[in-house]
């Protein structure tokens, strides 16, 4: 009877040893999923802030981008190319103030992950959902993210969206209603 | 004896929900009313295995991969021009028929057209009621399509 709970207690404590190795030593690829759920949860919010927290929230959006991003997004004049981590800190301010919206969740779906020969860079090719009050479905898109590990965190230096359907030049069709 | 039926019967259902028969939760306007917000249906995974999309096939085109699709129908088929002239859908020029629309359109798209290539299949929704800027159409990659919708 001793002996089979020596070797139970044997297995368990070597199951908790593998887990805590494997949840403090992650995988590049488990890493930047977690970076990416962790993101999502910063990028939401829920309910009215006061100036500080959405000031403290929008800082820790910001710590997951390098100092510089290179953006490319559709339609192009709706950020600047290049921008800086400050750049997007504000713009989660601005986002986070904007009349009307009350609530806001970003979740991240699919990411396929490509890792580069030195495992410290990756492309991350990602569906970004983001849903308000009544509308699950207020944006969808496919963006495909370069990610650096950085001081060991995996931290966006570049976001592109993708086109899932490709668009004839929209300036020659006409809605006429 | 039972126990092993029912993990094989549950086995087999995640087989099947995962890999062949995707289940999908309708949502938005742009397939209405073939396809109305809300309703439930499945994705074939196999419809294109030996065979490629038909002409007014209803597809799943997914992003990144498959928690999220756009449900449309396949209208221009690789190498063919598509373009929309006071509602209707011209391909190659020619008006292609389509009883599945039940609202009146006024889309027009003219002077230009859009050419697919080779491996490419323009999709776009039956609610074309929509202000055209505000519905989603395009042409698909192959490789995009996920399968037929079953129901």
């Amino acid at each position: 009877m001793k002996s089979s709970l020596r070797i139970v207690v044997s297995v368990l404590l070597l199951v908790t040893a593998v887990w805590l190795w494997w949840y403090f030593h992650p995988s590049p690829e488990t890493a930047i999923r977690r970076q990416l759920t962790r993101l999502g949860v910063a990028a939401s919010f829920e309910g009215r802030e006061s100036i500080l927290a959405r000031g403290l929230a929008a800082q820790k959006f910001g710590g997951f981008f390098a100092p510089q991003v290179h953006l490319l997004l559709e339609p192009r004049d709706l950020l600047n190319e290049a921008v800086t981590r400050q750049d997007l800190t504000e713009l989660m301010v601005r986002l986070r103030s904007l009349p009307g919206v009350h609530a806001f969740k970003v979740r991240f779906y699919d990411p396929v992950i490509t890792l580069a020969a030195d495992r410290e860079h990756a492309s991350v090719e990602v569906t970004v959902n983001a849903e308000s009050t009544g509308e699950r479905h207020l944006f969808v898109q496919e963006l495909k993210l370069g990610m650096a590990n950085i001081e060991g965190e995996w931290l966006i230096t570049s976001v592109a969206t993708v086109r899932v359907l490709n668009r004839a030049p929209v300036q020659f069709f006409l809605a006429t209603r | 004896m039972t126990l092993v039926r029912a993990v094989g019967v549950v086995a087999l259902a995640w087989v099947v929900f995962k890999f062949v028969l995707l289940p999908i939760r309708v949502e938005g306007p742009s397939m209405a009313p073939t396809y109305r917000s809300g309703s439930i249906n499945f994705i074939n995974r196999l419809a294109y295995w030996r065979s490629p999309p038909h002409r007014g096939d209803v597809v799943g085109v997914r992003y990144s991969g498959h928690s999220i699709m756009l449900l449309k129908r396949v209208v221009g088929l690789p190498g063919e021009t598509v373009e929309f002239v006071n509602g209707q859908l011209l391909i190659n020029s020619q008006p292609l028929s389509e009883p599945y629309l039940k609202y009146e359109s006024h889309w027009t798209a003219r002077p230009q057209h859009y050419q697919l290539g080779q491996d490419e299949y323009f999709v776009v929704g039956d609610n074309r009621s929509m202000p055209y800027e505000l519905h989603e159409k395009g042409a698909a990659r192959r490789e995009r399509i996920v399968g037929r919708v079953l129901l």
